[in-house]
């Protein structure tokens, strides 16, 4: 048959073939169903079963209580969710009065270097945070923190400038993620908006600042509305920033409670971690519920018709002080974290910095370690295996949420987002249960496989997004003429779609690669020992005081982000001279 | 109102020059449109006059008050300088209402609440908008933003309204009417009004001066009418339409009280008379212009005051409002559009002519 010939329905081979068709595509999405139900409902249901019971599932006396429950909402507790919403609340604020500043700065003023001070404002937030977490528990230490010892002889003051290790710190911390993630939003939108909006104010009479303020910020509240919901939710979630920096200064919030509910005290209070994560889930749901009902429909189209430039504003002499302020972000947000990694590593003991304490012992050491070398082992493999699992089951939800009208890619779409509710700690708990209570001889809990399907669920939303931006922008077109050429739902998926799709692909691979290799919260309750991951072995190490050795891991993983944000940008600016 | 007056202006962008030493005066109540090709400098011009773009060099004078001059560094900013300003895209700000969108500029200059609602009001009435006051201004359709930009631009009474391209972006029939409305507002504000646009029709139509652009320099600020019947140069003749440029030699240039003369000419397989702005000397060639749509078809015999020719027909393509013919008068041939009431075919002898208004002698710069 040549490649033009349609597969005639009135053949009898062809209709017993399009009906062969029908029902091997309904197993694919079957067998997707099951597989996404079991990452996602399943932990989700283990969680809400763990908090009306005392006990786990198998255990002969538990019975249904409302314990969890009430241990949450009792005077003492309340205090953690209170803290919870209130770090959120002011790292959100914060995060996004600079953020915005600084996205402003890099797409709408002259600047210099703006392309650059935008890659280097984007760069920590792909650095794994507990590294700055380490960095900066050295750095800001009240008593031995080299900054405060610089503070102290310039001085003479007997107080400390900073302590990291309070409610502040946990701010600060958080912040540095924060702002490189709204920043990456509000560029986009600043640069996109119609500079004639900006230009009819002017005309109108109003000065620059006037217009800044009523046209440009105001055009802007949807987004940052939106930026602000994500990073508040985000900052419920977060678990190395407190585990760093509120936990020994006595400051509770969720993720670090849950934590220590099932991992420090002596018998694991499952029913207390469980309902207080249902709590914050809940919490996290009327936010978006909020912010939905707030802006609504009130997405500006503020896009301009006419490819224009943006009015790009002239600073004058000021822009050499924006540019400053950029880079003391870049500075105190990478340059000082990863400095303090860097000569950490090369001296026998941190905080003694004389040339004659200079040495290579711990590069020695960490490279004969082959505890070490496995955890980079696994890293790796549940990196690739993580990402490329995610990005393929990605791709698939997305074309049937997208492409199709099937009834079923409502559920399928929601499984998928599902996990972007669920803190990192929260699935963690989740999977633990689902694990160890899974019916049947299969043991997943206690090897590499429980990691990986948590990092497949953490990382779903992610690839889901990634592929839905590219389908949509792809002609429908193509793909139906493959399939009238007889190609099958499998072979149209891979042929075509990731085909011309591959860009945002590999974008989307990238990233969920960097989510692996950064995760913690979920990898610290499901690792077992013998399949310790990278952020897992950095933290043990870290609490072992052997704080040397992890400087020299850290400066390993650095070398890694900065390799892979090199190759993500690449592959962006291709796509982007594609489509233009 | 206010006249404008442009002298010597210039902008560079790198090394590259897009607007060149541009002179233009307009005075005060006028309807002066920017014509020319795309990439020619009007958007670039027109923004010089309202500041958003400065200047290199080159001085500009609204009304009484200099607003730019690049030899002594002055420049005032958009906002100092109160004119009016429609863009392309419209520009409605949509996170107000059409009442916020025009009351901005009267509630940027402290104009008292009670004030701001009987001009906004009036504004609106003028565009009749009037009753659309509370729509949020994203629910408007493409001219009804048109409206609220212009009632916006209008309603803080600027000494000059600017206009780029106002009507691009709506469809044919809705760009004519709200064409003839801005024209007969235009008309009965008196304000003076530069206006921007790449339709040739568009800009025959509203204005009382035409200001034709290439490369950034003018060739020709003159009447509609003058711009097309009696074009400075070969280059202004061919930015409207297509025109038959003949080689004829000159025996005879008299004076016109007009200013202008009347030439009689030769050549080509035929004689006769046309206008002309210069004159070339007896026994000079000039370049004469005629428009396919100005030709008759002549009976046998008939004379005209300006040229005619015998000729057969070449081809013949109906086109309903009119038919393309092309006549081969043996030494040329001539391209003239015709009504659609003659018959003609291919073949036929005919007599065709054209009135002394039709021929023109352009210069060939
Ligand atoms: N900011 C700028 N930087 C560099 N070149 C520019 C800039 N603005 C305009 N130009 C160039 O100046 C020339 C004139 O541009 P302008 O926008 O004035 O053209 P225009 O006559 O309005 O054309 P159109 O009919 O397409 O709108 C063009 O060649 C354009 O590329
Ligand atoms: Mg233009």
């Amino acid at each position: 048959m040549s490649a033009t010939t349609d597969t005639s329905s009135e053949m009898p081979g062809g209709r017993f073939a399009a009906r062969h068709r029908f029902q091997t595509r309904y197993i694919y999405i079957g067998l997707l169903i099951a597989f996404l139900a079991f990452i996602t409902l399943f932990p989700l249901g283990m969680l809400v079963y763990g908090s009306f019971h005392t006990g786990s599932p198998s255990s002969p006396e538990s019975v249904v209580s409302l314990d969890g429950y009430r241990a949450v909402f009792s005077a003492g507790n309340l205090e953690i969710l209170w803290n919870t919403l209130y770090i959120a609340g002011v790292k959100s604020v914060f995060s996004l009065l600079i953020a915005a500043f600084l996205a402003w700065i890099v797409a709408r003023t002259d600047t210099p270097m703006r392309g650059l001070l935008e890659v280097l404002i984007t760069l920590p937030f792909f650095i794994p945070p507990i590294l700055t977490a380490m960095a900066w528990s050295l750095l800001g230490n009240a008593q031995t923190g080299p900054i405060n010892m610089l503070w102290r002889s310039l001085t003479g003051s007997s107080e400390p400038l900073i302590d990291v290790y309070s409610t502040g710190g946990v701010i600060w911390h958080m912040m540095q993620y924060a702002i490189p993630f709204m920043f990456l939003f509000l560029v986009e939108s600043f640069r996109r908006m119609d500079p004639s909006l900006e230009e009819a104010s002017r005309m109108c009479g109003a000065s620059r600042m006037r217009t800044l303020r009523g046209i440009t910020l105001r055009l802007m509240i949807p987004v940052m509305a939106t930026v602000f919901t994500l990073s508040f939710i985000r900052g419920m979630e977060s678990f190395e920033s407190p585990l760093f920096f509120g936990t020994p200064a006595g400051v509770r919030v969720v993720a670090t409670e849950i934590y220590n509910a099932i991992n420090q005290d002596f018998t694991p209070n499952y029913q207390f971690a469980t309902a207080i994560a249902i709590v914050v889930m809940g919490l996290m749901l009327l936010l978006l519920l909020a912010q939905r009902a707030i802006i609504g429909g009130r997405n500006y189209q503020t896009v301009s018709g006419k490819g224009y430039r943006p009015g790009v504003m002239a600073l004058g002499r000021w822009r050499w002080a924006t540019f400053a302020f950029c880079l003391l972000f870049f500075f105190l947000s990478v340059v000082l974290p990863v400095g303090q990694l860097f000569i950490g590593s090369f001296y026998k003991y941190i905080g003694f910095y004389d040339t004659k304490f200079l040495t290579l012992e711990h590069y020695r050491n960490v490279f004969e370690n082959r505890a070490m070398w496995d955890s980079v082992l696994n890293t790796m493999i549940l990196g690739l295996g993580g990402a490329t699992l995610t990005m393929l089951l990605g791709s698939m939800v997305a074309y049937i949420s997208i492409r199709t009208r099937w009834h079923g890619r409502r559920l399928i779409d929601f499984m998928a987002w599902l996990p972007w509710l669920m803190p990192g700690i929260v699935l963690g708990v989740g999977f633990l249960w689902a694990f160890a209570y899974l019916p049947g001889p299969i043991t997943i809990y206690g090897t590499l496989w429980a990691l990986l399907l948590a990092y497949i669920a953490i990382c779903m939303p992610l690839g889901v997004n990634a592929m839905s931006t590219a389908f949509v922008q792809l002609s429908v077109d193509l793909e139906e003429c493959s399939r009238v050429h007889g190609a099958s739902f499998l072979q149209t998926m891979s042929r075509i779609l990731i085909a011309l799709a591959w860009p945002s692909f590999a974008i989307g691979w990238l990233l969920c690669f960097f989510v692996v290799m950064r995760e913690l919260s979920a990898s610290v309750l499901l690792y077992s020992v013998g399949n310790e991951v990278m952020s897992v072995e950095m933290l043990k190490l870290w609490e072992n005081g052997r704080a040397e050795e992890v400087c020299v891991l850290s400066m390993f993983m650095i070398l890694l982000v900065v390799a892979f944000r090199g190759i993500q940008i690449f592959v962006t600016a291709r796509r982007t001279k594609l489509t233009q | 109102m206010a006249n404008v007056v442009i002298e010597n202006l210039s902008r560079d962008f790198g090394s590259f020059r897009a607007v060149d030493s541009l002179n233009l005066n307009i005075e005060s109540g006028r309807f002066v449109t920017l014509l020319g090709p795309s990439g020619c400098g009007k958007t670039t011009t027109l923004r010089m006059l309202a500041g958003l773009v400065k200047n290199t060099e080159g001085r500009i004078t609204i009304g009484d008050t200099v607003v730019s001059d690049a030899s002594r560094g002055l420049f005032v900013p958009p906002e100092g300088r109160n004119l009016g300003m429609v863009f392309q895209s419209y520009a409605i700000w949509p996170h107000m209402t059409v009442f916020e969108n025009v009351a901005y500029p009267l509630s940027i200059r402290r104009v008292p609440k009670a004030t701001i609602r009987e001009k906004v009001a009036a504004a609106l009435e003028i565009v009749e908008m009037g009753h659309l006051a509370n729509r949020p201004a994203p629910d408007l359709s493409g001219g009804q933003q048109q409206r609220v930009a212009i009632a916006r631009a209008l309603v803080f009474e600027p000494r000059v309204l600017l206009l780029d391209e106002p009507l691009s972006n709506l469809d044919a029939r809705l760009r004519l009417q709200m064409g003839d409305e801005f024209r007969v507002l235009q008309q009965r504000l008196g304000i003076t009004t530069v206006y921007v646009t790449h339709d040739q029709s568009e800009a025959m139509a509203l204005s009382d001066d035409v200001v034709l652009m290439n490369s950034g320099r003018i060739l020709q600020n003159s009447a509609p009418r003058e711009m097309y019947l009696q074009p400075k140069s070969r280059d202004v003749a061919t930015f409207f339409g297509a025109p038959n440029f003949i080689e004829l030699t000159v025996q005879k240039a008299t004076p016109r009280p007009e200013g202008d003369f009347t030439l009689d000419v030769a050549g080509a397989g035929g004689r006769g008379h046309c206008l002309s702005a210069f004159d070339p000397g007896e026994g000079g060639t000039v370049t004469v212009m005629l428009r396919p749509e100005n030709f008759e078809i002549l009976v046998p015999g008939e004379e005209t005051q300006g040229m005619a020719w015998e000729g057969v027909v070449k081809s013949v393509t109906f086109r309903g409002q009119t038919q393309t013919v092309v006549v081969d008068t043996g030494a040329m041939e001539l391209n003239i559009e015709a009504g659609p009431l003659v018959e003609l075919n291919v073949g036929d002898q005919i007599h065709v002519g054209a009135a002394l208004s039709a021929a023109w002698a352009v210069r060939d710069a």
